[in-house]
C-alpha cells in the first residue's frame, strides 16, 4: 500500500517498482518518438556516407571553389531598365528611325523578358529587332539579338543560321556563343564543341570555359570537362557575383550526375553562400537530397526554388520526389496540374515546354500516345539525349521495348552517362532476357548513382 | 536580394554562352497547411501582378512600399472573399509580407469555429490577372497534399482535410497520448522551443488527482470513476448523441481542475473523491472527444476509433502519473518537500485552473 499524505509507504520494493515502471513507459514513448522521427525525417539510404565513384577523379579543389571576392550584390535596377526603353522608344520617334536604338531597345527588352518571363517583351524585342535588321542587314549587332530571341523561343536552327549570317561579315566570340548553346540544346555535339573551341580562343572567359565544359559533359568527357569548370572559376572577375553562383550550380549539378556527392555538396554550397537562394543552385541541392534518400526534404528544396524562380521544371522535380517519399497520389495531383499550366502555355504560343509536357505524361503514366507523338516530333527537331530519353520512357511504357532500346542506344552513343539512361537500359535489357547486359547497365547506373534511392527507378515501369 | 536576383536575368540574358535556359512561367503559388481549425497560407506572386492589384508601377515595389502596403495587397489577393470552413467564416489574424528578388511572398493564419474538414474560398483576383496568370494551390491537410489550378475560369478553392487515408489502430491510441500531452513532441512548437501542450489542462487535473493522495483502494477509485465517465461522454460526443458546445465544456474542464486542487489542500472530502472524479470524468469526455472530430469518422472503424483513442489516453494519463508519482512520493519523505507537495503545488493548480476558468469565459463570450 502507497500512501501520500498519511505517508504510509509500507512498502519500498513497490515504490521502486513504481519508479521503473514510470521510467520504462516514458522511455518506451520516447522511443516510439524517436523512431516516428526517423520514418518522417529520412530513408534508410540517407544512412548511407557520401561517396565518390571510382574512376576519374573529379573531385573539386576547395581553393578553386571558393569564391575569391568580396560578395556584394549587383545593383540593377529594374526600373532604370525601364526608364531606358521608354528613353529609346521616345528617341525612336523623334528622331527617326535608327538601326542602332532598334537594337539597342531590342536588347533592353530581351533583358526584361528573361528576368520576368513576359511574352509581351519577347515580342517587342524580336519586333525591334526585325526593324533594326529591315535598316541594315548586317553588319548589325540585330543579328545577334534576334538569335537570341529565337533560341529562347527554342527555335534553335533559325538562331544558328543568324549567328552564322553575323560570322559571314564579322567574327565574334558572341556569336560562336549563340552557335554553341543552340547545338548544345538540339544534341549536335561536334558542331557544338567546334563553336565552345572557337569561341574560347578568341575569348578565354569564364562563360566560355563553361560553355566548353557542359559541351564536354555531354560528350562523357568528363575529365576534361572538371578541368574545364575549374578554369572557368579560376578566371572569373570582380563583379559578376550571380554569374560565379551560376557556374557553381551547374558545375555541382555535374559532380552529383557523375556520382561525386561529396564534390557537389562543397560546390552547391558555395554558390548558395555566393547567392543565397540561388534557384539552380538550390534544385540541384534538392536533387542531391534526393538522390541521397531525403525524398521530403528535396521536395521542399524543389518547392523553394519554384517560388523563386516559376520555373515549370522544378515542379516536375517536386513531384517526384515527393512520389519517393511515398506520396503517389499528392504526386500525380501536382503532375496534373503542371500539366494544365504547359498545355496553357502551349496554347498560348509559349516557349518549349513540349518536353515537360512528354515527361509529366510519361511520369503519370497517362496519354502515353500523345507523348510519345511530341517526343518522336522533338526527337526529329533536336535529337538531343533529353529528347532521346523522354522517347525511350514513353515507349518502354508503351511496350515497345525494342523502339525504346534502339532511342537509348542512341543517346549513349553521344557519350552521355546519365544514371537513368542506364537504369532505363537494364530494364529494356531485362525484358528482352539480357541478363548479362542488363547487369552490366545496372553497374554502370549504380557507379554514377551510388545513394540508389530508388528515384531513378521512377515512371520507368513497362506497360 | 532583389537586386541581385535581376542580376540573375540579366546574367541569363546577356551571356551568349549559357545553355538555353527555360523562362520563368506566368504562375503563382498558395500554399495552404491545415492545422485543425487553422489554415496557415503562403501566398506567392511575382511583383508585376503585385504591383498591377496595388494600381501602382512595379518599379516602386521595393521592401518599404510593401511594408506598407502589406494590408492593402492582402485584402486586394487572398482577403477579398470570406474563407468558409463548412457554414462558418474564418478569421484571418496576421499578415507578414516580404520581398525575395522578383517574388511577393504573402503569409498568413485563418482560425476557423471548429476543425476544418471543407475549406471554400473565392480567389476573385484571379479574374484581374493577365488572362495567362494561374494559381497553382497546394494544400496540406491530414488527408495527404492536393494541388488545384486557379484562373480566371475558376477562381475558387476548395480544399477538403479529413483523416488519413490509411489511418489505423495505432494512430488512435497516439492521438490519445499526445492529446494528454505525454509525448514530448507535443512540448515543443515548430521552431524546437519549448511550449505548453494542448493537454496541459487534463495534465493539471491528473496531476490534482494524484497530490490529493489516499490509498491504493481509493486511487483505484478515482481512477476507475474519471475512466467510465469520460469514455461514456466520449462515445456520445463522437457517435453525435450529445455534443455540448465548447463554451460550456472549456470552463467546465478548467472549474475540475480547480475544485480537484481545493480538495488536494483541504483533503476533506476523501470518500466522495471516487464520484467526484466520475462527475468531472464526464466532462473531460467531451473535451477528449474533440481530438477524434479531427478524423473522418465516416471512413473508419468507429469502435476502433472508440477503443484506441480511448486506450491512448489511458497510457497517456498512467504516464503522467508513474512519471510524477515517484517524485511526490520521495517529496514526503521530507517535512519542506512535502509542504511543497501538500500545500503549494495543489495551491499552484487550483490558481492555474480558476484562471483558465475566467480566460475560457471570456474567450467564449
Amino acid at each position: 500500500m502507497v500512501m501520500f499524505k498519511e505517508v504510509e509507504i509500507r512498502s519500498w520494493s513497490r515504490l521502486l517498482a513504481c519508479a521503473a515502471g514510470g521510467f520504462f513507459l516514458g522511455a518506451l514513448i520516447v522511443g516510439v518518438v524517436l523512431l516516428r522521427g526517423r520514418t518522417v525525417g529520412g530513408n534508410a539510404p540517407a544512412a548511407r556516407a557520401l561517396t565518390t565513384l571510382a574512376g576519374p577523379d573529379l573531385s573539386p579543389d576547395p581553393a578553386v571553389v571558393h569564391y575569391k571576392f568580396a560578395i556584394t550584390q549587383a545593383a540593377t535596377d529594374r526600373a532604370d531598365m525601364a526608364s531606358t526603353i521608354a528613353a529609346l522608344e521616345a528617341r525612336i520617334k523623334q528622331f527617326g528611325k535608327s538601326p542602332y536604338d532598334y537594337n539597342e531597345v531590342a536588347e533592353q527588352y530581351l533583358r526584361r523578358a528573361q528576368e520576368d518571363g513576359d511574352k509581351a517583351d519577347y515580342d517587342a524585342a524580336e519586333k525591334a529587332a526585325t526593324a533594326s535588321l529591315a535598316i541594315i542587314r548586317n553588319p548589325n549587332a540585330g543579328l545577334l539579338t534576334l538569335a537570341k530571341v529565337l533560341s529562347a523561343r527554342h527555335d534553335f536552327r533559325e538562331a544558328i543560321a543568324l549567328a552564322n549570317e553575323q560570322l559571314a561579315q564579322k567574327k565574334s566570340a558572341g556569336a560562336y556563343g549563340i552557335i554553341a548553346t543552340a547545338e548544345l540544346a538540339l544534341g549536335e555535339l561536334p558542331q557544338a564543341m567546334d563553336a565552345a573551341n572557337t569561341a574560347l580562343v578568341m575569348k578565354p572567359d569564364t562563360g566560355n570555359y563553361m560553355m566548353r565544359a557542359l559541351v564536354l559533359e555531354a560528350q562523357g568527357r568528363d575529365a576534361e570537362a572538371a578541368f574545364d569548370f575549374a578554369r572557368a572559376a579560376a578566371v572569373e572577375s570582380y563583379g559578376d557575383a550571380p554569374g560565379s553562383a551560376h557556374l557553381r550550380a551547374l558545375w555541382g549539378r555535374f559532380l552529383l550526375r557523375r556520382g561525386d556527392y561529396a564534390g557537389a555538396q562543397l560546390v552547391l554550397a558555395e554558390a548558395l553562400r555566393i547567392v543565397p537562394e540561388f534557384p539552380l543552385a538550390t534544385a540541384q541541392e534538392a536533387e542531391l537530397a534526393l538522390r541521397m534518400g531525403h525524398a521530403k526534404e528535396a521536395a521542399a528544396e524543389f518547392e523553394t526554388a519554384f517560388v523563386a524562380s516559376r520555373q515549370v521544371r522544378y515542379l516536375i522535380d517536386q513531384a517526384r520526389a515527393q512520389e519517393l517519399a511515398g506520396d503517389k497520389p499528392g504526386a500525380d495531383s501536382l503532375r496534373d496540374q503542371v500539366e494544365t499550366i504547359v498545355r496553357g502555355e502551349l496554347d498560348e504560343g509559349g516557349l518549349g515546354h513540349r518536353l515537360d509536357l512528354v515527361e509529366v505524361l510519361v511520369d503519370r503514366n497517362a496519354k502515353i500516345s500523345e507523348a510519345i507523338a511530341l517526343a518522336q516530333d522533338e526527337v526529329t527537331r533536336r535529337p538531343s539525349v533529353m529528347s532521346r530519353f523522354q522517347l525511350a520512357r514513353a515507349l518502354a511504357r508503351s511496350g515497345d521495348t525494342g523502339a525504346a532500346m534502339t532511342q537509348v542506344q542512341a543517346a549513349l552513343a553521344t557519350g552521355a552517362h546519365e544514371a537513368e539512361l542506364y537504369e532505363l537500359a537494364a530494364r529494356l535489357e531485362r525484358q528482352k532476357g539480357g541478363g548479362p547486359r542488363a547487369a552490366m547497365y545496372e553497374r554502370e547506373a549504380d557507379r554514377y548513382d551510388p545513394g540508389r534511392s530508388g528515384w531513378r527507378a521512377l515512371g520507368m515501369d513497362g506497360k | 536580394m532583389r537586386a541581385l536576383v535581376a542580376a540573375i536575368a540579366l546574367l541569363v540574358a546577356l551571356g551568349t554562352t549559357h545553355p538555353a535556359a527555360a523562362h520563368p512561367m506566368d504562375v503563382g503559388y498558395l500554399r495552404i497547411d491545415l492545422d485543425g481549425s487553422a489554415a496557415r497560407i503562403k501566398l506567392d506572386i511575382d511583383v508585376k501582378l503585385a504591383a498591377l492589384l496595388l494600381g501602382t508601377d512595379e518599379h516602386t515595389m521595393d521592401d518599404a512600399t510593401l511594408r506598407a502596403r502589406t494590408a492593402e495587397l492582402a485584402t486586394a489577393t487572398y482577403r477579398a472573399a470570406a474563407v468558409t470552413s463548412g457554414e462558418a467564416a474564418c478569421t484571418w489574424t496576421t499578415t507578414v509580407a516580404e520581398l525575395h528578388g522578383r517574388t511577393v511572398s504573402l503569409a498568413d493564419r485563418a482560425e476557423c469555429p471548429s476543425a476544418i474538414r471543407t475549406l471554400h474560398w473565392a480567389v476573385p483576383f484571379a479574374a484581374r490577372a493577365p488572362s495567362t496568370f494561374k494559381l497553382l494551390v497546394k494544400a496540406h491537410g491530414a488527408g495527404g497534399e492536393q494541388a488545384s489550378i486557379v484562373d480566371r475560369d475558376k477562381p475558387t478553392i476548395e480544399v477538403t482535410g479529413g483523416a488519413p487515408a490509411s489511418v489505423g489502430f495505432g494512430d488512435f491510441v497516439w492521438t490519445g497520448v499526445s492529446h494528454i500531452g505525454a509525448v514530448p513532441s507535443e512540448w515543443r512548437d515548430a521552431d524546437g522551443g519549448l511550449k505548453l501542450p494542448d493537454g496541459i489542462d487534463h495534465i493539471m487535473f491528473v496531476l490534482a488527482l494524484l497530490l490529493a493522495g489516499g490509498s491504493i483502494r481509493q486511487l483505484a477509485g478515482i481512477t476507475t470513476g474519471f475512466t467510465i465517465g469520460h469514455s461514456i461522454t466520449l462515445a456520445l460526443s463522437t457517435l453525435d448523441v450529445v455534443r455540448p458546445p465548447a463554451i460550456i465544456i472549456e470552463p467546465l474542464i478548467a472549474l475540475s481542475i480547480a475544485v480537484v486542487a481545493a480538495e488536494a489542500l483541504s483533503g476533506k472530502l476523501p470518500k466522495y473523491r471516487w464520484k467526484v472524479a466520475t462527475f468531472f470524468g464526464l466532462i473531460h469526455g467531451f473535451g477528449f472527444a474533440r481530438a477524434l472530430q479531427d478524423f473522418d469518422l465516416s471512413k473508419v472503424n468507429t469502435v476502433e476509433a472508440l477503443f484506441g483513442y480511448n486506450l491512448g489516453v489511458e497510457l497517456g494519463q498512467l504516464t503522467i502519473i508513474l512519471l510524477f508519482a515517484p517524485l511526490v512520493l520521495l517529496a514526503h519523505r521530507n517535512p519542506r518537500t512535502r509542504f511543497v507537495v501538500v500545500k503549494i503545488a495543489p495551491a499552484l493548480i487550483l490558481v492555474c485552473g480558476l484562471y483558465w476558468f475566467v480566460q475560457r469565459i471570456l474567450v467564449h463570450a
